[in-house]
């Protein structure tokens, strides 16, 4: 069974906390669409790679996203019955100058 | 061999600066499995295109129709639609209505103005 066939969910990913870095590092392209059997680290590393990052956490409620979770399973324990986009929350990380 | 094994199922992600058209997981006809549909009236608005130029101008994409009863069956089924989004699309029984879809795909999606990015499964 291919991925492009399942079923789909939206996402709406914000940018955790503020500060000084406040504009730095935000994803131009917030609504994301992908597979249900999507995984959180899927999604992480298409996140690093858009936002060139080497850490990029994905956060739901101010807690991280555990690696394995589907988006199916996040979705029905997060936000079923909740109209889409889903929304998500990532953190970054860069290296220290 | 072995790249065309990977390409042909990685996971697609899509990206864009507007909300996303709703697309739904429908099966059109008893040969073939589910696969994703967006409605064709809503491609045509955001494209600002009738429904004879979208068709003469990108032929290779696939519509197709569905009875709306059914359509709205197959939308009572999915787990990650809200009540109210398959509310939307409620009739009035008895109304003999038809959907039409057109299928999603990587190319139409960039043409709505989002971008694609593929992930393999593993890597």
């Amino acid at each position: 069974h291919y991925y492009r066939f399942d079923e789909h969910v939206l996402l709406c990913l914000e940018k955790q906390g503020s500060g000084k870095d406040k504009s730095k590092h935000i994803l131009q392209h917030k609504y994301v669409r992908c597979s249900v059997r999507a995984q959180i680290h899927h999604l992480r590393r298409v996140l690093c790679r858009r936002l060139e990052l080497p850490l990029v956490l994905v956060l739901f409620d101010n807690a991280p996203v555990p690696d394995s979770m589907t988006l199916k399973q996040l979705w029905l324990s997060c936000w079923f019955g909740k109209p889409a986009p889903l929304l998500l929350h990532y953190s970054v990380k860069e290296k220290r100058r | 061999q072995e790249e065309d094994e990977q390409d042909s199922d990685r996971f697609v992600f899509e990206f864009s600066d507007k909300q996303l058209l709703p697309c739904y997981n429908l099966q059109v006809s008893v040969s073939r499995g589910p696969c994703n549909w967006f409605i064709f009236s809503d491609v045509l608005k955001r494209l600002k295109l009738s429904s004879r130029i979208f068709q003469a101008r990108f032929p290779h994409f696939e519509v197709a129709t569905l009875p709306k009863a059914e359509f709205q069956h197959q939308l009572s089924l999915s787990q990650v639609l809200a009540p109210e989004e398959i509310q939307e699309h409620m009739v009035p029984p008895g109304a003999a209505e038809t959907v039409e879809l057109v299928r999603y795909e990587p190319e139409l999606v960039r043409l709505l103005g989002s971008e694609v990015a593929f992930e393999a499964w593993s890597s």
